[in-house]
């Protein structure tokens, strides 16, 4: 199974048939013939009970040693060399349960697409980043509601009715930065999964940012400068790839990428309530 | 002489008028206003106390007495914060 992940290209050989099924399932809108950027070996095991699995996942602590990796409730174990492009992973199967409240396969999507991104580009500025945040096209632009777990992403998405709009993805979007100063920023669909069965690969221009505030009324107002930037650098995923060690590094890239965001998309706050009518009038107040 | 420098491993970046500091591990970020984000940025080094202090007077049109009181605040808040060494005298 070959997928895209933004513009890179990952090959993942899974070993077990129902394996490979899910994958086509869950991430079908995302496949290509494209030559590989790197490959991934996934093999599954089922050696833990299903009651077993929570307190494991809760106690889990990831160890790494040159180019090997594992946790310590033996649940996820491998070994990497990116230089050859390849990663090899056994994990268990339960984990990427899409039901689960915190998905694995999310975090092996965008661990895959970073690591991806430090062969193709090495050190150079990444292209794009995920960010946090249901993204709904509207008019041909790109509304990205952006906030943690648990704020309202997947809600804003379920409140999207036939008319409203489309949504692309309610759990992560890939943004990429401006291609120049003052250029477009784009939102790009991405084979994560979220509250909602949608996960199209779909590209376009961010119109502007919400970012979400729970409360029971309904009302937008702007954030500029610094708090736009601060709010947003929270809410990227850490552009971490596999066998990363320099902490600053990482913290560089959010910076830079945050900044060029906030330079060139209008960011508001949004409160909403559970009205679809009156969440919808007031997005649309901005996008005049 | 006395000159003040950034410590090495915060990141930090111009944002409008002001200058948002993360620390390296990420954990703490620090806003400066426009006065202190500009002594910030001549903290780089190259640029002692007298050097700065006229940089502020004349970019924020205030009297030397009042720049050096700014200047002198800000850096020595800045100091307390760990986010810059010195003024080191050469």
């Amino acid at each position: 199974m070959t997928i895209m992940i933004g513009d890179v290209v990952c090959r993942i050989r899974l070993q077990h048939d129902t394996d490979y099924e899910l994958g086509i399932e869950l991430f079908g809108n995302f496949l290509t013939d494209r030559a590989p950027d790197m490959t991934i070996d996934l093999d599954s095991t089922e050696n833990v009970d299903p009651e077993e699995m929570e307190p494991r996942v809760a106690d889990m602590a990831y160890s790494h040693n040159n180019n090997r990796f594992w946790t310590s409730s033996d649940l996820i174990a491998g070994h990497y060399n990116l230089a050859e492009r390849h990663i090899s992973i056994t994990a268990e199967r339960l984990l990427g349960d899409p039901s689960r409240e915190f998905n694995h396969l999310n975090r092996l999507m965008t661990l895959l697409y970073y690591s991806a991104c430090r062969i193709k580009y090495g050190d150079n500025p990444l292209p794009a980043m995920f960010l946090h945040s249901c993204a709904i096209l509207r008019n041909e632009e790109v509304d990205l509601f952006a906030g943690p777990s648990g704020i309202g992403k997947t809600t804003v998405a379920k409140l999207c009715r036939p008319g409203d709009g489309d949504v692309i993805n309610d759990e992560m979007i890939l943004v990429h930065r401006p291609a120049s100063a003052h250029g477009a920023v784009l939102a790009q669909g991405s084979p994560i999964i979220g509250g909602t069965p949608a996960r199209s690969d779909v590209m376009a221009p961010v119109g502007r940012i919400f970012l979400l505030k729970q409360g029971n009324r309904t009302r937008v107002q702007p954030v500029e400068g610094s708090p736009a930037y601060l709010r947003l650098i929270r809410q990227v995923v850490t552009p971490v790839y596999i066998g990363q060690v320099k902490e600053r590094a990482i913290y560089v890239r959010m910076a830079d990428f945050s900044a060029a965001i906030v330079e060139n998309v209008p960011v508001y706050e949004l409160e909403f309530s559970l009205d679809a009518d009156s969440l919808w009038e007031t997005v649309a107040t901005v996008e005049k | 002489m006395d000159y003040a420098l950034q410590v090495n491993e915060l990141i930090w970046r111009r944002i409008g008028d002001e200058v948002v500091i993360i620390t390296g591990d990420g954990l703490a970020t620090h806003i400066l206003n426009k006065t202190a984000a500009r002594v910030w940025e001549l903290c780089d080094g190259t640029h002692d106390i007298t050097g700065i202090t006229e940089t502020i007077c004349k970019q924020f049109e205030v009297s030397p007495e009042k720049a050096r009181t700014d200047v002198d605040d800000v850096m020595a808040q800045l100091e307390e914060l760990g986010l810059i060494n010195g003024p080191a005298k050469v």
